[in-house]
């Protein structure tokens, strides 16, 4: 399960040619040869129901480890060699927890990145917190890590660096995506009761409210049900036309088909977590046309790597042709925290954690998620990043059965909408 | 109008319930062995059944030609070389076995199949529907599976009382050393149950994987109804695994009806109450 991603981890024959070419220029220069490895924590849900997610892990490791071979220049000019230490928190809390208190205690790393889901980031962060170890995350709205997590103003938290987006963006780019429908601005819920739904649930309503839409709301349903024929009945006696939630793949395909069955359409589906993915898109077939989502990465997005200098669109094909597979929006994301977590460790020379830390909180660092720049956002540790929404469609003869076109980019000003939103029924 | 809309929901989503637990009961039934692995073998079927679609392009229903032999042949085996070696006076050893095969089955699939989604697709027929008046709409789909559940099951009947195998069947379930005393080839009989079990095993995972999206680690929570299913039913009865299954249904429609909230949890209330008021279901076909 535990991998250690090294750059140095060839075979036999390749570490003895490295040692006798250190040997060679050791003396020319000795840095590298005599200073440790700077180290990076990764944790992510290699396994476990959140491991979809996680999919592109290997090819973004793969990647940045054959960029970073050579080692990077610290502050002060001197060579050092970069690892990234792996572990798989099982998609599960207590493991999070577990994984990042070893990382930190045994294997002694010097910055921590943590991706995906609230599941995966706040043990991690609660670990870094308690022992002084600064930490790059992402990919859970930045509520979850700060209100959530109990931060208040005057006790902001100190270690964690959060890039991602809030509810206030999410909701601006879904209402967007609904004003361009036309619609009677009635939307049904379908939260689910766990954390991201509890969240939704909370932050939503108050925004909806502020643009004058209704809310039909049934309550918390709880993840897996079999039948959702109540729900529906409620929606459809209320005269939704929008549905909005935060449902599994599972969940959605049970209520969309059921929906159907009982003839009711709506005219905007927009969800969070079921359609996040193309494969998942390309089971559901013709159901997912013009299904809507949050999208926070994409070929088209301007931006570039700061370590391999690829644009988006090069580090989107890289991964086509490395995996065989289409990409996805978890790689470039989980990319930049990479990015950002090396681009500390250059400026703080690796010296210790709290010099780490710093440099973290001084990040001002254009990636190939957009830019980075500490002190920006919402709350002292949280940094805001592009979202746009997108809709999945069908495409004809194209190299992959389903793409997601952009149709808003109201809280992502420097992506290029591809056409308009369009009704899924 | 309403509360007959969902009573009628309600009453197809015992259908499913039902279909997912008849394989539990079977197995229950003929040899005491509780199959833990049982909602991953239906996530393995519909696995199964989405390979044979990938590799030949035939529909769902089709790669049941193939789906239910494989699947036969894998129970025949998996109890004859496996299960019967653990099979004695104590319960534990062979759950303890189908634990260990569920693990085994769930993280092989994540291996060969990733954790994407996975569904089986059945086309337009999937979302038809007929109406019944203005407010009441039935899937056909849903429909089709509460049917099969009642075929199922009317099957497995004429299996257990009027065939020779289903005497067999019965007497192993009796007294298992008595029908061995009665030259019954009792190791037999079980490899025999567990392929049945294993055929409607897989009728339902094809079934589930068309009604909603799959994953390797979709199958506890699949057991978990199952088990309800077959113990409101009351162990071992399979007309009672359809009572037992709609009596879920019905709890959960009804629950949800109420609140969402308290859709999943009305079913496990109705299972908990029915579990301290009749220990050993409504039907219960063995003592233990």
């Amino acid at each position: 399960m535990n991998k250690i991603v090294s750059v140095f981890n060839g075979t036999r024959r390749d570490f003895l040619k490295g040692t006798v070419a250190i040997a060679a220029s050791a003396l020319a220069a000795p840095a590298i040869a005599q200073s440790r490895p700077l180290r990076i924590g990764f944790v992510s849900p290699s396994t476990g129901p959140l491991a979809g997610a996680a999919a592109g892990d290997p090819f973004v490791l793969e990647n940045l480890r054959s960029a970073l071979a050579g080692g990077i220049t610290v502050d002060g000019g001197s060579k050092r060699a970069v690892e990234i230490v792996v572990r798989d928190c099982q998609s599960n809390a207590n493991r999070s927890s577990e994984v990042a208190a070893d990382l930190i205690l045994r294997e002694g790393v010097d910055i921590m990145c943590a991706s995906i889901h609230s599941l995966t980031v706040t043990p991690v962060a609660d670990q870094c917190e308690l022992n002084g170890v600064p930490l790059v995350s992402s990919i859970t709205p930045w509520e979850t890590q700060v209100s959530g997590r109990g931060a208040t103003p005057d006790k902001p938290f100190r270690y964690q660096l959060h890039m991602f987006w809030g509810f206030s963006e999410v909701s601006a780019t879904y209402m967007d995506i609904w004003r361009q429908l036309k619609t009677n601005k009635v939307v049904g819920a379908l939260w689910p009761n766990n954390t991201d739904g509890q969240g939704f649930a909370k932050g939503f309503p108050p925004l909806l409210q502020e643009q004058a839409y209704t809310l039909v709301d049934p309550g918390r349903y709880q993840d897996l049900t079999d039948d959702y024929s109540s729900i529906i009945q409620l929606f459809k006696k209320s005269g939704v036309e929008i549905i909005s939630g935060n449902v599994l793949a599972p969940d959605w395909t049970t209520f969309w088909t059921q929906a159907a069955q009982q003839g009711f359409k709506a005219k905007a589906a927009t969800t969070a977590a079921a359609l996040a993915f193309a494969s998942t898109a390309e089971q559901l077939g013709p159901l997912a046309q013009n299904h809507s989502f949050d999208l926070f990465w994409h070929p088209t997005f301007p931006y570039k790597s700061s370590i391999t200098g690829q644009t988006a669109a090069d580090y989107a094909a890289a991964f086509e042709s490395s995996t065989g597979r289409q990409w996805n929006q978890i790689i470039g994301t989980v990319h930049a925290t990479l990015e950002t977590a090396i681009d500390t460790l250059k400026r703080s020379g690796g010296g210790d954690r709290e010099a780490n830390r710093e440099a973290l909180f001084k990040t001002n660092l254009p990636t190939i998620q957009g830019p980075i720049v500490a002190g920006s956002g919402p709350a002292p540790n949280v940094v805001i990043t592009p979202l746009t929404g997108a809709q999945w469609r069908m495409t004809k003869g194209g190299k992959h059965p389903f793409e997601p076109i952009i149709v808003s980019n109201v809280s992502a000003r420097d992506v290029p909408v591809a056409g308009p939103a369009e009704a899924t029924s | 109008m309403e509360w007959i809309s969902t009573l009628l929901q309600g009453l197809l989503l015992g259908g499913v319930y039902s279909l997912f637990a008849i394989g539990l009961s079977l197995v229950f039934g003929v040899m005491r062995l509780v199959n833990i692995a049982h909602g991953d073998l239906i996530v393995l079927a519909s696995f199964t059944s989405y390979v044979v679609v990938q590799a030949l392009g035939v529909g769902p229903l089709m790669s049941l030609v193939i789906v239910l032999p494989t699947f036969f042949l894998f129970g025949y085996l998996v109890q004859l070389l496996v299960l019967n070696r653990t099979l004695g006076d104590d319960m534990l050893p062979p759950m303890i076995v189908t634990f260990g095969l569920s693990i085994v089955i769930q993280n092989a699939l994540f291996d060969v199949f990733t954790a994407d989604n996975r569904k089986l697709n059945l086309g337009p027929i999937e979302t038809a529907s007929f109406r019944l008046g203005n407010d009441i709409a039935i899937g056909i789909y849903p429909l089709a599976v509460f049917a099969i559940a009642i075929a199922t099951i009317v099957a497995l009947q004429a299996l257990f009382y009027n065939t020779k195998l289903g005497r067999e069947f019965r007497a192993t379930s009796d007294d298992a050393e008595a029908a061995r005393m009665m030259g019954i080839n009792t190791k037999r009989v079980f490899a025999v149950a567990t392929g049945i079990g294993m055929v409607v095993i897989a009728i339902a995972g094809v079934l589930m994987g068309v009604r909603t999206t799959f994953d390797p680690f979709s199958g506890p929570v699949r057991l978990l109804f199952a088990f309800e299913a077959v113990i409101i039913g009351g162990l071992g009865s399979i007309w009672g695994t359809l009572f037992g299954g709609i009596v879920l249904g019905l709890a959960q429609a009804i629950g949800g009806q109420i609140d969402p909230q308290f859709q999943i949890m009305t079913g496990h209330i109705v299972f908990l109450v029915v579990l301290l008021l009749r220990p050993t279901g409504f039907f219960p076909k063995v003592q233990h």
